[in-house]
């Protein structure tokens, strides 16, 4: 299984890179709205996502309410898959 | 070079009523932002009752073949929502335009119809069945859109657009270079009417209403629709030997702005090559392509003979991509366009000969010059 802290920064690079998101906005329990992403925009992170870490993320995996550390909860079980 | 399909007219029908986010958010809880941040589109048009896809698809064929500059051996309709669920739209659409006893049949395959059908006129063309083949995609959306649901009713319009292919060759503006298509039966309760077919005649009053209105699973569509026409566009280059990098001219289904950026950032395409106008007419679903080439081309912005790509995907689950060279026409509308409104009220299949204004890739060098394939 990959480590929280590994999916953490995968996750934390994926919004920096794709969605042009400042790193010192997000914190552990920023919600990914408050990191500007809409539902659309989630649709996308789930797809970058499933590319990046080889996943196989549901399309409702992810939601804008989510807290990063929730997101990272999720990739957690993705990844033990 | 072997024989080709080649585009040689091009033609548009819009319905004048024009409904805009502002009207939608009256009456629905949805509003201009969020629609425009979410889809990209500012209005769309609306069919008066009475005008059917049949309609839009007779003036935007007879546009196309006052573009092209002659008679079609074929037609080819693209469509969601037919006139009838028997017969077939497109012979009472040939009739109308005057083709009596030339082959004429729908293809059925959602937003990826025009796609499709564009690819089986062209397959047409090379196999000699027919020399001169008229593809049109015509669709009256806001028939089968449920008007309460806000998913799906801000996202769509009616209309029509039209190709006239000539048989031909390859080096020449406007030649087919290369398809692919594909379908995933799996995913066909993701876009979907429930009731109406034969699984579900829906004779019994006891079937909601709503079960009657196109249904779409937005999350999963916008998914698969990224990644189905990235693939098949990345396909479609392959075959024809076409890097990204060399496109000029970008043109996809007009299903969502958010999905057509994705594609396009996918691929490798600058902004400054994609091409479009969901803004102004919603998804038009079959009929999208074919308006976004027409409106394209009147403002003359892309150069003859520039590699194009077109791709698109649709419920089925269906998807297709073309390259194509960009061709050397000047598209009509019916009704035609005017400076001061952009559709005159005219009968959606009115007969008016549309003026035909001259490109700016036509004027010299010096005052327009577009980049080189």
């Amino acid at each position: 299984m990959t480590t929280a802290a590994t999916l953490r920064a995968s996750l934390e690079q994926m919004l920096t890179d794709k969605f042009q998101v400042d790193p010192a906005t997000i914190t552990d329990t920023s919600t990914l709205t408050d990191l500007g992403l809409d539902s659309l925009a989630v649709v996308e992170l789930i797809d970058f996502l499933d590319a990046g870490l080889d996943l196989r993320l549901q399309d409702d995996a992810l939601h804008p309410a989510m807290t990063v550390d929730e997101a990272v909860a999720v990739l957690r079980q993705g990844s033990a898959t | 070079m072997s024989v080709r399909a080649v585009i040689c007219g091009l033609g548009a029908c819009l319905p004048e009523h024009v409904v805009t986010n502002a009207d939608l958010a009256a009456r629905l809880d949805t509003s201009d932002d969020w629609i425009r941040t979410r889809t990209g589109i500012r209005r769309r048009r609306m069919v008066e009752p009475g005008t059917s896809t049949g309609d839009l698809a007779v003036a935007a064929g007879q546009a196309a073949l006052e573009s092209g500059g002659g008679d079609a051996d074929f037609v080819v309709l693209a469509t969601t929502t037919p006139d009838h669920p028997c017969p077939a739209t497109a012979p009472e659409v040939a009739h109308r335009l005057g083709l009596d006893e030339v082959p004429a049949v729908d293809v059925a395959a959602v937003c990826s119809g025009f796609v499709y059908a564009l690819a089986l006129a062209e397959a047409l063309v090379r196999a000699g069945t027919c020399q001169r083949p008229l593809v049109i995609g015509a669709e009256v959306y806001t028939s089968i859109v449920d008007p309460q649901d806000r998913d799906t009713a801000v996202i769509f319009g009616d209309g029509a657009g039209a190709a006239l292919l000539r048989r031909g060759r390859g080096g020449e503006p406007g030649a087919v270079r290369a398809v692919d298509l594909g379908s995933a039966g799996a995913g066909s309760d993701l876009v979907t009417v429930p009731v109406g077919g034969s699984r579900r005649p829906g004779r019994s009053e006891e079937v909601p209403p709503e079960q009657r209105y196109l249904r779409m699973r937005g999350r999963e569509v916008y998914r698969q629709a990224v990644h189905r026409m990235t693939v098949s566009a990345r396909t479609v280059l392959d075959r024809a030997g076409w890097q990204p990098a060399s496109v000029r001219a970008f043109v996809g289904h007009q299903a969502n702005q958010r999905i057509l950026d994705s594609v396009s950032d996918r691929l490798g395409i600058a902004t400054r090559y994609r091409y479009g106008n969901i803004a102004e007419v919603g998804n038009t679903a079959a009929a999208s392509i074919p308006l976004a080439l027409a409106d394209t081309a009147a403002d003359g912005r892309v150069r003859p003979g520039a590699p194009t790509v077109l791709t698109a995907f649709g419920g089925g689950l269906t998807w297709g991509s073309v390259a194509v060279t960009w061709p050397d026409v000047v598209p009509v509308y019916l009704p035609p366009k005017t400076p001061t409104s952009c559709h005159a009220p005219q009968p959606a299949d009115a007969s008016v000969p549309a003026q035909r204004a001259p490109q700016p890739w036509r004027l010299p060098a010096s005052i327009e010059s577009p980049p080189a394939p």
